[in-house]
């Protein structure tokens, strides 16, 4: 079966449109970093200013950053009373300043929402314990209490370098993978149809099982591979861009996961974000597996990944905000966990939620992490059910 | 060994391809001779095993072959009729992944692919990529890969599609040499494929079982229907439209006939010996192709 499966990986690999999409996805991630990094240079933080508050957040920085924001505040209503100028256009390094002294502002709201969560959780499990009709409710917010406890107080940090380094799965990255998956693996049980090899296969000794077998875990490594490779080519270009500072910070130091109740460094969260982003899109591929299984010609596995991963996330951001609220219990749930929502990894980690599963709160990561592998399996077994079933007919 | 066809029956939304075929198989070759649209090649997909019987089933040595799955697949050699390859993967390479789907050992595959490649005459092409290859090219790597595995079942589909007359005089007596203790199963719409190789020859037309017999049998059972004549215009003109006419052959003002008749046709004519392709027309009522 070994021999098989190089052959089935050499298969894969050998695809043109592979390469050409390979080409086309790292040609774009250089434009796209570069750019970003141009931003990031110009984008200067005062840096003497900045570097008064970076770090802990202390009474003294909350202090100087709220005289800072009165200051700029009275200049920004005294320009546009005189010279007409909206504020915006105003000054640049206010405009600067205003964004460190509002960083400060987040940073202590965060403190002060977390620490008044808190004391609002413990009595909540004060009034549940012992109560047998809410042990779902008494679970979950002893869960949450238990989670906050152990984080760390927030500081000041640049987020230049996690911005980049986080950002691109959330922003980019979770395409790219899905397009160098669909481009891999659409094609591999239709080749065998439209090239009429299926009757040699199938006719064969290990055509109905080894095969198969092969075909799949082929398509494992292929995907492992490319999800290795992007995380390492990002995290050494960030590191050669950015450098390494502040990587072993906790995650609430970035904005994007300032109220995120996991106790997990920067780091660290960047190899969770790969490891979950690599089970959704392998999730994913496996699909396209089942559907390439059935399917005669490689559009139609193409054109629905595609659809199945791109439209949620169109639906979603197109979806007014006020319809958000008809959302029932079944959409909002599913909002979380199509494969495309759960390969951005954010909406998973950003905030304190759970599944009730008879009763006991399910963290959003280890639920969304055991429905891709359910689906995955669902896909494994209707691939060895389909392709052992097809017959040759034309 | 002993393959039995057992009432197989084959049914499409709208056509029944073939309709409750019986016969018997043992080592030796046979040929399953019928016109376009006979049933040939639903049958050998059925015994493939690439198609499951609207009714009926296939034995070997008394097991059902849709039970015994990879065992039986495991002796089997299989040329379809219409098939594809990797364009971009060489002779040599398609043939040991077709090695590896065998389940051929590791150490052995080498080797074995190369005496194929030998076989049918394309071990100096081996290194070239299929896509470059001519049509009769790769219906010699088809049969190639068909014989990997050295079969006990060998079921060849219109073999002979696209090979040069040498190379077809050289394929028959491969399959003539391999014959001894395999079963080798040749479909086929031309009948010089068979006619001195096969055991037997069984008939289909139509989906069904039209007859089952050694070639001198049916040569035996075509006597007295072959006629060889010489007639005019006229005479040819009033006479080809009622009577199967095998061969034509110009001579001056006057045309000799080859004629596939019970009853001596109305012209000047003598009974000739027969072939095995007069007995393609009589019962398939269709000129026999080379």
């Amino acid at each position: 079966m070994i021999r098989l499966m190089k052959f089935e990986l050499y298969k894969i690999f050998s695809k043109k449109a592979l390469i050409i999409g390979l080409v086309a996805v790292i040609l774009l991630y250089g434009f796209l970093s570069l750019k970003q990094y141009k931003s990031f240079n110009d984008y200067s933080y005062n840096r003497n200013e900045f570097k008064k508050i970076e770090g802990e957040l202390t009474k003294e920085k909350i202090k100087l950053a709220e005289e800072g924001m009165k200051e700029i505040q009275k200049r920004a209503i005294e320009h546009t009373e005189s010279d007409g100028y909206t504020w915006y256009e105003y000054n640049q390094e206010d405009l600067d300043m205003e964004g460190i002294y509002e960083q400060v502002a987040r940073t202590e709201g965060f403190q002060q929402r977390k620490e008044s969560r808190i004391k609002e959780l413990k009595e909540s499990i004060g009034k549940l314990e012992g109560k047998s009709n809410n042990k779902y409710e008494y679970r979950k917010a002893k869960l949450e209490y238990n989670m906050l406890q152990k984080l760390p107080k927030p500081g000041i940090y640049s987020n230049g370098l996690w911005d980049n380094l986080l950002g691109y799965i959330e922003g980019i990255g979770f395409i790219f993978s899905a397009i160098l998956v669909l481009l891999g693996l659409s094609n591999v049980f239709t080749e065998e149809y439209s090239t009429k090899v299926d009757r040699l296969i199938l006719s064969s000794k290990n055509g109905k099982n080894a095969i198969i077998t092969s075909k799949i875990f082929a398509s494992i490594i292929y995907t492992l591979i490319i999800s290795a490779t992007i995380a390492i080519i990002h995290l050494l270009v960030n590191f050669a861009l950015y450098g390494t500072e502040g990587l072993h910070l906790n995650i609430q130091n970035y904005w994007s996961y300032i109220d995120s109740p996991y106790n997990i460094s920067i780091i660290e969260f960047y190899g969770t974000q790969i490891l979950v982003n690599f089970i959704a899109v392998l999730s994913f591929g496996l699909l396209i597996l089942a559907i390439s299984s059935i399917s005669k010609s490689v559009i139609i596995p193409f054109f629905m990944g595609v659809m199945l991963y791109l439209l949620p996330v169109f639906i979603d951001f197109e979806t007014p905000d006020e319809m958000v609220y008809w959302y029932t219990p079944i959409m909002k749930i599913f909002k979380s966990f199509y494969y495309s929502g759960i390969a951005q990894v954010r909406n998973l980690f950003d905030q304190f939620k759970t599944l009730n599963i008879f009763g006991y709160p399910i963290l959003y990561p280890y639920a969304a992490v055991a429905i891709m592998i359910i689906l995955g399996i669902l896909s494994i077994v209707f691939i060895y059910f389909s392709f052992r079933r097809h017959q040759v007919k034309s | 060994m002993r393959l039995i066809i057992e009432n197989i029956t084959m049914k499409y939304k709208d056509k029944v391809a073939v309709e409750d075929f019986n016969t018997e198989l043992n080592e030796g070759v046979y040929g399953f001779l019928g016109p376009n649209g006979a049933g040939k090649t639903t049958l050998m997909r059925v015994l493939a095993d690439l198609l499951r019987p609207t009714r009926g089933r296939v034995l070997l040595d008394d097991r059902d072959i849709s039970t015994m799955g990879d065992k039986y697949r495991n002796i089997l050699g299989y040329l379809p009729q219409s098939f594809g390859f990797y364009k971009s993967f060489t002779a040599h390479k398609f043939l040991m992944y077709i090695a590896a789907l065998k389940g051929l050992d590791k150490s052995i595959s080498p080797d074995k692919v190369e005496e194929v490649l030998d076989i049918v005459n394309l071990k100096e092409h081996s290194k070239r990529k299929i896509g470059k290859f001519s049509g009769g090219m790769k219906q010699r790597l088809g049969i190639a890969q068909a014989l990997l595995n050295d079969p006990k079942i060998l079921i060849l589909d219109e073999p002979t599609a696209g090979l040069d007359p040498k190379e077809r005089i050289r394929f028959r007596n491969l399959i003539s040499e391999i014959s001894k203790d395999r079963i080798v199963i040749l479909s086929t719409h031309i009948v010089s494929d068979i006619e001195y190789i096969a055991k037997e020859v069984i008939l289909i037309k139509d989906g069904k079982l039209l007859g089952v017999d050694s070639p001198e049998n049916i040569l035996e059972n075509m006597k007295g229907k072959v006629w060889k004549g010489i007639a005019s215009e006229e005479e040819f003109n009033s006479m080809k439209d009622d009577y199967k006419i095998s061969n034509i052959v110009r001579k001056g003002k006057e045309i000799e006939l080859r004629i596939i008749s019970k009853d001596k046709p109305p012209i000047e004519s003598i009974e000739e010996e027969s072939r095995l392709e007069d007995m393609y027309l009589y019962y398939f009522d269709q000129e026999v192709e080379e």
